[in-house]
C-alpha cells in the first residue's frame, strides 16, 4: 500500500511539471469545446447572393425586402449583369436571384411565373443551402401576401415534422459531447503511452525494478494518477458544457460519470499496452496517434455517421471503444439515460477494458529480457 | 573468504551468437569493494543485471547474498543497492522527492526517514539543493544523489554501474569517500568503472574482456602505481602496439602561416546574473595539443559552442585561423573539425550511411569520396560495423565514428568535448594516438577531458573553474605550482581548493 501510494504521488509531480499533460488535460478540451461551439456549425450558414431584377414593380420589391430580412442572406443588387457573373465566378457571391420581367404579369394573369437561382456548384453544400433558403423565402412570401396568398391551390397532405431529443436541430448539442471523446482519448492513450516508455528510456525502470515493488504496483502506479487526470479533465469539460456553453443535458451525472470511466479505462489499456510493449517515447507516440486516435477520431461516428460507413468499415468501426463511448454521451445528454444503449455499451467497455489491462499486467516485464 | 556472489560456469547469449558472459567463475568476497573494469562490451553491465535478477542466465548458476536470482529476485531486491548507469533518477523530481520516492520504495520507517534523510544530504552536501529539480543537478551531483537513493535502507550489497562516467576528479574524490564512509560493517561493494585509477584504489578487481575474467585479484599485486596497473590491464586486453598513426599519415593538411590558429578575445557568455563563461582569453599556437580542465559546470563546453559559433557570446570573439568567428562565421568554420560531447551523428542511419552523409555535407570531391571512405573503414576497423546503426554500436566505436566524421574533410583545425569520456583504456590509448599524430602533422587541437592522465598529453593547459580560467600552462608548470612532485589530480585539485580559499578572503 505504502509502495503504491509513493508510486502515486511520484506520478502526479511528474503530471503536474510536465506543461504537455496539464496542456492536454485542461487546455486542450477547453479550446476543442471553443472550436466546436464558435468554429464549427454542420446547421445554418451566412451567404452571400446576388439579384438581379428585371420586373421593378411593387410587388417584386416586397419579394426582394423578405430576402433583404432574412437573417441568412446577405444581398447585393446588381444592375450590370457581367460583373454578378464575374463574382460568382470569383466566388464573391454563394447564389444569383434573376427575377425576369414578365414575374409580376405572370402572377396577376394567373400564369405559372419563373425565377431563376444560380449556385456556385463548386461548393456542393452551400449551393444546397442557397436553393433551399430561395425556396423557404419564396413559398413564405407567396403565403404572406394579400394579393396572391387566396390563389395558393390547398395541398391535400401536409407535413408535420418534429425533431425528438434535439428540437432546434442544434448541431452543438450533439457535436460538444461528443468532442469530449477526443480529449478522453488523448488523456487515456497519448499521455498514459509515452508514460511507462518515458521510464524504460530514463533508467529509472531499471531502478525501480530492484526495489520492492511488485508487478501489479506498478501496473496500478500508471493506472491511478491517469484515471484521477482524466476524470478531472472530464469534468471540467462537462462543466464547460452544460454551464458555459449552455448544452442541455438530460442524462444522469453519476450515469455519465460511470460509463466515462469504463471509456477512460480502455483508452489507459491501450496507451499502456502501446507503451510496455515499445518502450520508446517517440515510437509509442506515433503508434498512438495513428493506431489510436485517428480511428478514434474517424470512425467513433463523431465526424462521420456510422450508418453512412461501407459494411466492413462499420464491422471496424465495432472494435474501436470510442464509438461506444461517442453514442452513449450523445443520448445521455440529448435523450437522458437510455438502458438499451448504456448498458451494451458499458458491458463492452468493460470487458475490453478488463481484456486489455490483463494484457498490460502480462506484458509488465520486471526483467530486462 | 565468506562470499557474497557466487557464480559458477555462467553463460548469457543475447540474440547474436556472441556470448556476452562467457562461462563466468567467479567468487565476489564479502565486505570489500571490488572494482570490475573491462572494455565496452566486456559484459560487465550483463553481469551485473544478472546478479540482480535483471536478467536471467542461459546456463550456469549464480547465488547472490545466498539467493537463486531466477527464483529470488524479490528476495534479493530487498537486500540489494542497484545503481543503473544513467543513476535511475527521476529528472522531474526534487532532490528530497527521489530520496522520498526510494525510501517509501524501501519501506524505510516512517520515524526514521528524516534522521537519514539528513545524515546523507549532509553527507552529499545536497541540503542547499534540496528542492531543486534532478535535472538541473550537475553531473557529479546526480551521482551523488543517486548513490544516496542506492544507499537508503542499507543494502547488504552494493551494486554500481560505471556511477562516475563524464564526472570530474573532484567530485569522484568524493564519490570514493562518501562510498568508503557509508559502506557500513560488512557491506559488499562491486564498482563497474572506466577509470583505472578508480579500480586501483579498490580493495580487489577484476578485469573482464569479451564475457572472460582476464584478471581477479588485488590491484596492487598488477602494480603499486595507478600508471603501472593501467600499463598491466591495458596488457591484459590485448595490448596496445602504437604504430604510427595511420589516420596522421593519410592527413591531408592545407599549408598555412597562421601563427595563432585558435584565438579566444575576452569571451564571455552571460545567464541574468550567472556567469558561464568570463573574460576569456587565450591563444593557441599551430599543432599545439590545448586541454581544457576543470569539474562539471566550469564552463567548459559553453566556451567550445561559442568558439565554433553554434552559442553567441555575450561579449568577446573568437578566431579561428584569423576569421573572426562573429563575423565570417561560416569562414571560419570550414578550418574546423568539432566532435561534440553527445554522440551526435545519425542513429538511424548505417554506419557507411553516416560516412557518406557526412562526406557530403563536407563538400568532399565526389571522385575522391569512395577512396577517402575506404581509408577511413581500414583506419578504424569499421569494416566488421558497416551495415549496423550506429546507434548500436559499442561505445568506443561510437566516438571512433564521431572522430572519423569530424576529421573527414582535414581540418586545420579540431575541437574534441570530451572524446574518451565512458571509453575503455586501449580505446582511449589509440584515440591519443591519433590525436598527437595529427597534431605531429599540424594540425591545432582544443580538447577537454575528465582523464587526468590525458591531460598529460596536453601541451597547454587551461584550467577552467567558475567560468574563470584560473591557471594556464604546460602539465608540469601546472604541477610545479602545487609541488614538484604532485601529480595532475593534485594539481587540479589543489589550484581549485587554493583558489577557493582566495575567495573566501577577498
Amino acid at each position: 500500500m505504502r509502495i503504491l501510494k509513493a508510486l502515486i504521488v511520484k506520478e502526479f509531480y511528474q503530471i503536474f511539471r510536465d506543461p504537455s499533460s496539464i496542456l492536454i488535460a485542461f487546455v486542450l478540451p477547453l479550446m476543442l469545446l471553443v472550436i466546436y461551439m464558435y468554429g464549427v456549425n454542420l446547421d445554418t450558414v451566412k451567404v452571400r447572393m446576388g439579384f438581379k431584377i428585371d420586373d421593378p414593380s411593387q410587388q417584386v420589391t416586397t419579394l426582394i425586402d423578405s430576402f433583404k430580412g432574412n437573417k441568412f442572406i446577405t444581398p447585393y443588387i446588381y444592375d450590370n449583369p457581367q460583373k454578378m457573373y464575374a463574382d460568382i465566378t470569383g466566388s464573391k457571391l454563394r447564389g444569383i436571384l434573376v427575377i425576369p420581367n414578365d414575374f409580376s404579369s405572370k402572377l396577376d394573369r394567373n400564369e405559372i411565373a419563373t425565377v431563376q437561382v444560380i449556385t456556385d456548384g463548386s461548393e456542393v453544400n452551400l449551393a444546397n443551402y442557397v436553393q433551399n433558403y430561395s425556396k423557404t423565402i419564396l413559398s413564405q412570401w407567396l403565403n404572406s401576401s394579400s394579393k396572391y396568398s387566396k390563389k395558393i391551390p390547398p395541398s391535400l397532405v401536409t407535413l408535420d415534422s418534429r425533431y425528438w431529443y434535439n428540437q432546434e436541430i442544434n448541431s452543438h448539442y450533439f457535436v460538444l459531447p461528443g468532442s469530449l471523446s477526443i480529449t478522453m482519448t488523448l488523456i487515456g492513450m497519448l499521455l498514459t503511452a509515452l508514460v511507462i516508455a518515458r521510464e524504460w528510456e530514463r533508467g529509472t525502470m531499471e531502478a525501480i525494478l530492484t526495489t520492492k515493488v511488485t508487478r501489479i504496483q506498478i501496473v496500478l502506479g500508471k493506472y491511478i494518477p491517469y484515471f484521477i487526470l482524466g476524470m478531472t479533465s472530464m469534468s471540467f469539460s462537462v462543466f464547460l458544457c452544460i454551464n458555459v456553453f449552455q448544452i442541455p443535458f438530460r442524462g444522469s451525472l453519476l450515469v455519465l460519470f460511470i460509463f466515462s470511466g469504463l471509456f477512460l479505462f480502455t483508452a489507459m489499456g491501450q496507451g499502456l499496452l502501446i507503451s510496455s510493449v515499445l518502450k520508446d517515447q517517440f515510437t509509442a507516440s506515433q503508434a498512438a496517434l495513428v493506431g489510436g486516435f485517428l480511428p478514434a477520431l474517424m470512425l467513433s461516428g463523431l465526424v462521420f455517421p456510422i450508418t453512412s460507413m461501407p459494411i466492413p468499415i462499420q464491422w471496424l468501426s465495432s472494435i474501436i471503444p470510442a464509438r461506444y463511448f461517442v453514442s452513449c454521451l450523445q443520448s445521455e445528454f440529448m435523450a437522458g439515460t437510455v438502458p438499451e444503449i448504456v448498458i451494451p455499451n458499458c458491458i463492452f467497455l468493460a470487458v475490453l477494458g478488463l481484456i486489455l489491462f490483463t494484457a498490460v499486467y502480462s506484458k509488465t516485464n520486471m526483467r530486462l529480457d | 573468504m565468506i562470499s557474497s556472489i557466487e557464480i559458477k560456469n555462467l553463460t548469457k547469449k543475447f540474440t547474436d551468437n556472441e556470448p556476452a558472459i562467457d562461462n563466468l567463475t567467479l567468487d565476489i568476497e564479502k565486505g570489500r569493494i571490488t572494482g570490475l573494469i573491462g572494455p565496452d562490451g566486456a559484459g560487465k553491465t550483463t553481469l551485473l543485471r544478472l546478479i540482480t535478477g535483471l536478467l536471467l542466465p542461459n546456463e550456469g548458476e549464480i547465488s547472490t547474498l545466498g539467493l537463486n536470482p531466477t527464483i529470488n529476485q524479490k528476495l534479493i531486491n530487498a537486500k540489494i543497492g542497484y545503481m543503473p548507469q544513467k543513476f535511475g533518477l527521476y529528472e522531474d523530481l526534487s532532490v528530497i522527492e527521489n530520496l522520498n520516492l526510494y525510501a517509501e520504495l524501501k519501506e524505510i520507517p516512517q520515524n526514521e526517514k528524516e534522521k537519514i534523510f539528513n545524515k546523507v544530504l549532509t553527507m552529499t552536501d545536497l541540503i542547499r539543493f534540496k528542492k531543486r529539480l534532478a535535472g538541473a543537478l550537475s553531473g557529479g551531483m546526480k551521482q551523488k544523489l543517486g548513490l544516496a537513493c542506492t544507499l537508503l535502507g542499507t543494502p547488504k550489497l552494493l551494486l554500481l554501474d560505471e556511477p562516475s562516467v563524464g564526472v570530474d576528479p573532484i567530485s569522484r574524490r568524493e564519490l570514493i569517500k562518501m562510498v568508503r564512509e557509508l559502506a557500513t560493517e560488512g557491506m559488499t561493494i562491486l564498482w563497474s568503472t572506466a577509470y583505472l585509477d578508480e579500480a586501483h584504489s579498490f580493495d580487489s578487481c577484476i578485469v573482464l574482456n569479451e564475457g572472460k575474467i582476464i584478471y581477479n585479484g588485488l590491484p596492487h599485486d598488477l602494480s603499486e602505481t595507478g600508471k603501472g596497473f593501467e600499463q598491466k590491464v591495458i596488457e591484459l586486453m590485448g595490448g596496445f602496439n602504437p604504430q604510427p598513426s595511420e589516420l596522421a599519415e593519410k592527413f591531408e593538411l592545407k599549408e598555412h602561416n597562421v601563427e595563432y590558429v585558435i584565438e579566444a578575445l575576452d569571451l564571455t557568455k552571460k545567464y541574468g546574473d550567472f556567469y558561464a563563461v568570463k573574460n576569456n582569453t587565450f591563444h593557441i599556437k599551430k599543432g599545439e595539443i590545448f586541454g581544457l580542465l576543470g569539474p562539471n559546470g566550469a564552463g567548459k563546453s559553453t566556451s567550445f559552442k561559442m568558439m565554433c559559433g553554434l552559442s553567441t557570446p555575450s561579449a568577446g570573439t573568437a578566431k579561428i585561423m584569423e576569421q573572426d568567428i562573429l563575423k565570417n562565421p561560416s569562414k571560419a568554420r570550414s578550418y574546423l573539425g568539432y566532435m561534440a560531447q553527445k554522440f551526435s551523428l545519425y542513429g538511424d542511419l548505417s554506419v557507411m550511411q553516416n560516412l557518406r552523409f557526412f562526406a557530403g555535407v563536407y563538400g568532399l570531391n565526389i571522385f575522391k569520396r569512395k577512396d577517402k571512405i575506404d581509408q577511413i573503414v581500414e583506419i578504424f576497423h569499421f569494416k566488421k560495423y558497416l551495415n549496423h546503426d550506429a546507434k548500436e554500436l559499442p561505445l568506443g566505436y561510437k566516438q571512433r565514428l564521431s572522430l572519423a566524421c569530424a576529421v573527414m574533410h582535414n581540418p586545420s583545425v579540431l575541437f574534441l568535448d570530451e572524446p574518451t569520456s565512458g571509453v575503455d583504456p586501449v580505446t582511449r590509448r589509440e584515440f591519443w594516438h591519433h590525436i598527437k599524430g595529427l597534431a605531429q602533422k599540424g594540425v591545432t587541437v582544443m580538447v577537454t577531458t575528465h582523464f587526468m592522465d590525458e591531460a598529460e598529453f596536453c601541451d597547454r593547459i587551461s584550467l577552467f573553474y567558475q567560468g574563470e580560467a584560473i591557471a594556464t600552462g604546460s602539465p608540469t608548470e601546472l604541477k610545479n605550482m602545487i609541488s614538484p612532485t604532485a601529480t595532475m589530480e593534485d594539481a587540479f585539485v589543489g589550484l581549485i581548493e587554493r583558489y577557493n580559499e582566495k575567495g573566501v578572503l577577498r
